[in-house]
């Protein structure tokens, strides 16, 4: 009988339950592409600003020893140190998650017509992964093990006159490794002194087999901040240190707590205003039905029934708008996505099920007004005719 | 031995603000199967009067009972239980619920009282003369047919005692007698009847007439039997 008097109800007054509907219907809406958008674009920023390089920086832990006679400081003797093969293979253990991707150098000198300039070895087939804001003029060397391609930094390329194409070789020593310029490299720092090449090789000609002298990280900041995860490298992995790269990281973590706190702000503000129209609705629901109210309870209504009467059309409210506006949402976030991001959201069930909760909370606290309301009217007014 | 009076009221009075007085100082009682009316110009206090024996409102002194059971006591849950299990009410404005049909709405006050019984709820309206209208809904009856589905509504919980607020207040004369009809057949039926009629000829169908003025009684007396010429 309750399913009914309410669905009955619903119906009588369905032009004046529209505009409240309606108010649910757009807040679900918002909701759902606000949540689904606030996540991906998490995920989208980070990868994003991948672009802009690594965020953690592994580098060997230095032992230093003070050096001294008697009271005589001489300072400390530091060893030389380096990042062995095993420890780069624990950073493989680590979550897709949290550690996304990571990058080798090694870093020797070796001479050039005369001219002393910094080989740096590294995996070319992460190189373009990492360095994506690198301006290159000619290719990327597109895979590891091509021993016999580089890609030089413009202030080399402009001091050797080389051009991409172009054949050199450069003596470590007594050994001497010819190579072509796939790339030339405009980065704006350090790199631009350099000349990259396969890491094994410059492994082999320094004298250096298996070692690594930094490793970037690009970790994600979207499950534990930064500074934890480097924390987490440094318990986890011998004889390395981790800096967090703050520039990157500091603005990583800045943009999504701001976007997460805009999102957040935009959808109490929606949450509120839809909660003031189903409030405004049922208390002209419940003003117009006073009568009928009064009426059904000189029959003998329980307040309970009479409640639950006015909540029903309140849940029904939350339930017919949230499921709507949640599809709704999912939809716009696809297509805010695809327009924004040219990023494809992939669907997140939890989203709909929040939105839906929240609809049905918001639609819950904005009946309470109503609902007491109509639970203070006397039945006497029934037959007094007011 | 005689039964108790199903109503009972002893110095019951009633002010509106502590200044306007409605009722003073009213004894009056109601034995089962009795009907009454209750009779009297336009705030004379009946409407008052009714609202305290229905138990939807309180007076400010004296005693109530009905169904020995004194009313004033009761808190306000107390009373929309006692008034689902002993009383009936009709309106002189009918009060359907308009978007449920006639059906629907007796079958509201079995809802209230105990479970919703469909069959039950239709054999009333029959009774009534209404059984071809169960699917309507208020707007689509006329006035005499929706006072008639009143009349099924407050019946369908057997209540012990039937209030009727001008019942035929809003009817012609031809819904007037249906009406009439069946309170007669209910005052046959055993049902204790409370009717507030300003219509001399119903007030006469009672075994009881009561005049009110001022918020007081004017005049009680038995109504004298039907000679057939009314």
């Amino acid at each position: 009988m309750l399913r009914r008097l309410v669905f009955k109800a619903l119906l009588h007054r369905k032009r004046q339950l529209a505009v409240a509907a309606a108010a649910v219907l757009i807040a679900a809406t918002l909701v759902a592409a606000l949540t689904t958008l606030s996540l991906g674009m998490k995920s989208q920023a980070g990868r994003e600003l991948e672009a802009y390089g690594a965020n953690i920086i592994l580098v060997p832990a230095a032992v230093a020893l003070p050096a001294g006679m008697g009271r005589l400081a001489l300072g400390e003797i530091a060893e030389e140190r380096y990042i062995s093969g095993p420890t780069l293979a624990q950073l493989e253990t680590y979550p897709p998650d949290e550690v996304r991707g990571y990058i080798p150098y090694l870093y020797a000198l070796a001479s050039y017509q005369g001219q002393k300039v910094v080989v740096t070895g590294t995996l070319f087939d992460r190189l373009a992964e990492f360095a994506a804001s690198w301006q290159i003029e000619g290719q990327w060397v597109n895979h590891d093990g091509d021993t016999g391609s580089s890609i030089i930094g413009q202030k080399v390329a402009r001091q050797f006159d080389l051009r991409p194409g172009d054949s050199f070789s450069l003596d470590f020593g007594d050994r001497t490794l010819g190579l072509q310029v796939a790339g030339v490299a405009s980065v704006g720092g350090s790199e631009d002194s350099q000349i990259f090449i396969d890491l094994s090789t410059v492994q082999g000609l320094s004298g250096r087999p298996g070692q690594i002298d930094m490793v970037q990280i690009r970790a994600s900041a979207e499950q534990m901040p930064l500074k934890e995860i480097a924390s987490s490298l440094e318990n986890n992995l011998t004889g390395i240190e981790a800096r967090v790269v703050g520039q990157i990281a500091g603005a990583e973590e800045s943009v999504l707590a701001k976007l997460e706190l805009l999102m957040a702000l935009i959808t109490a503000v929606v949450l509120i205003g839809s909660g003031v129209a189903v409030f405004s609705t049922l208390t002209a629901s419940v003003l117009e039905r006073r009568r009928e109210i009064g009426l059904m309870k000189a029959l003998g209504a329980r307040n309970s029934w009479m409640a639950l009467v006015f909540l029903a059309e309140a849940w029904s409210l939350g339930l017919a708008g949230g499921l709507l506006g949640g599809f709704l949402g999912l939809g716009m976030a696809q297509a805010i996505a695809g327009s924004v991001f040219e990023a494809s959201l992939s669907p997140q069930p939890w989203a709909l099920a929040a939105t839906l909760a929240a609809a049905l909370v918001v639609a819950t606290v904005a009946a309470l007004g109503p609902v007491r309301h109509a639970l203070s009217v006397e039945p006497i007014i029934t037959l007094r005719g007011e | 031995m005689n039964e108790p009076a199903l109503v009972e009221i002893n110095k019951v009075s009633k002010y509106y603000d502590d200044r306007v007085c409605a009722l003073k100082d009213i004894d009056l009682s109601l034995d089962r199967g009795e009907w009454l009316s209750i009779m009297g110009p336009s705030g004379s206090g009946k409407t008052t009067l009714l609202n305290i024996i229905g138990c939807l409102d309180k007076p400010t002194s004296g005693l109530v009972r009905v169904d020995g059971r004194d009313v004033t006591r009761l808190t306000p849950a107390e009373l929309t239980c006692f008034r689902r299990e002993t009383i009936g009410l009709i309106f002189q404005q009918f009060h359907l619920i308009p978007y449920l049909t006639l059906l629907e709405n007796v079958m509201l006050a079995q809802y209230f009282h105990s479970v919703a019984d469909e069959e039950e709820a239709r054999q009333a309206l029959d009774r009534v003369g209404l059984g071809d209208r169960l699917s309507h809904l208020p707007s689509q009856l006329s006035g005499g047919e929706q006072q008639r589905g009143c009349i099924a509504r407050a019946l369908i919980n057997q209540p012990k005692l039937v209030l009727a607020d001008e019942p035929t207040g809003n009817l012609d004369q031809h819904n007037e007698e249906i009406v009439m009809d069946l309170f007669r057949m209910l005052h046959d039926e055993g049902h204790a009847i409370i009717v507030i009629t300003h219509d001399p000829d119903i007030g006469r169908l009672a075994d009881r007439q009561v005049f009110l003025e001022h918020g007081s009684i004017a005049d009680c007396h038995q109504v004298a039997p039907l000679t057939g010429e009314s």
